[in-house]
């Protein structure tokens, strides 16, 4: 890799973890927002009572209820956070790719929500293990659900589908998007293969036909140099 | 004063205008655009509050749509940026002077709704 090549991957890594941190932060404000009106509305009812309105015990029970659901999702979205953080502690390692995947796809969630589109990632039967780069990983799925989130027709389901490949390794497959975004979106393609795929030691397959791109994994990374 | 919340938690919106109303605001909510383009069809309110970042049609774009129907509706917005200062430049380039950032402060949301109407 060349210097260019070299500050190019770092430049899309940062802006890839801007992203996925901005959209985990906006929705933690979301669930503090909540927090905030249930815990104000609380005190609201306990000042009446001081000024003598009788206070509903059961009503109190309900809003305190409310906000242990609250810190429950918010204890979610930074278990989430810290598994994604975490991904660049090693720049190549053995992953569960169906983890990893589902990782990948409940980060998207939000920015797929705001399209109105659902994710949905399969589950494979087994567990599938392939040492790999975790973080460009995540970055080319990231790549991938958003250029289809941003294809147009806007798909409304985009399904992920990890595959274990007997002897070889892995591959993802992602459904659900419209024929256009295969025929027309050559940038896509040739950013994903420059971008991650090279590093990935990866490649991508188009299936116009079934309208599928799949992603292929070697099933070790470092016993292919 | 007649309020329109809009925001798609469901749990926030409702239980800010629970509030408002506490105060003496009358609050109607949504938590789509959509049902706030319908409301506005039939109902006159003098302000909405409205989240930056909503599914389908966001904040702003909604600002547009409520305004062809009520020119004289005033807005407000919500955002989950990180701060105040953080949204001051995309909300000046939007055309958006009223904004707040999640979690709101009621008194500070009050303060604004009076000095805008």
């Amino acid at each position: 890799m060349n210097e260019d090549e070299d500050r190019r991957q770092r430049d899309n890594s940062i802006h890839f973890f801007g992203k996925v941190t901005a959209s985990i932060s906006h929705e933690m404000k979301n669930v503090m927002a909540i927090i905030n009106e249930n815990a104000g509305l609380m005190e609201d009812l306990a000042i009446m009572a001081e000024k003598g309105r009788p206070l509903e015990v059961k009503r109190v029970k309900t809003l305190a209820g409310k906000i242990r659901v609250q810190v429950q999702r918010g204890d979610g979205i930074v278990r989430n956070m810290n598994r994604f953080a975490h991904s660049i502690d090693m720049p190549v390692d053995l992953v569960d790719l169906c983890e990893l995947l589902e990782l990948m796809v409940i980060l998207a969630q939000r920015a797929a929500a705001m399209k109105g589109i659902t994710l949905e990632a399969k589950a494979a039967s087994d567990k599938i293990m392939i040492t790999t780069r975790p973080f460009i990983l995540e970055n080319l799925i990231w790549f991938c659900l958003r250029s289809i989130m941003d294809s147009d027709p806007s798909p409304r389901t985009i399904i992920v589908v990890p595959e274990s490949v007997l002897k070889k390794g892995a591959q993802i497959r992602f459904s659900g998007f419209s024929g256009h975004f295969l025929s027309k979106d050559n940038t896509f393609f040739k950013q994903a293969k420059e971008q991650f795929l090279e590093s990935l030691e990866g490649d991508l397959i188009i299936d116009s036909v079934a309208r599928e791109i799949v992603i292929v994994l070697p099933g070790n990374i470092s016993a292919r140099k | 004063m007649r309020v329109l919340l809009v925001d798609d938690e469901e749990e926030f919106v409702s239980t800010l205008a629970e509030r408002l109303s506490m105060r003496g605001i009358e609050a109607v909510w949504t938590t789509t655009s959509l049902e706030a383009i319908e409301r506005a069809e039939s109902e006159i309110f003098d302000l909405a509050v409205l989240d930056v970042k909503m599914p389908k049609i966001g904040g702003f774009a909604l600002k547009d749509k409520l305004q062809d129907k009520q020119p004289d509706m005033k807005f407000i917005f919500l955002t989950g940026y990180g701060s105040e200062q953080d949204f001051k430049s995309i909300s000046a380039m939007l055309g958006a002077d009223y904004y707040l950032v999640k979690p709101v402060d009621i008194e500070a949301l009050i303060d604004k709704m009076k000095k805008i109407l």
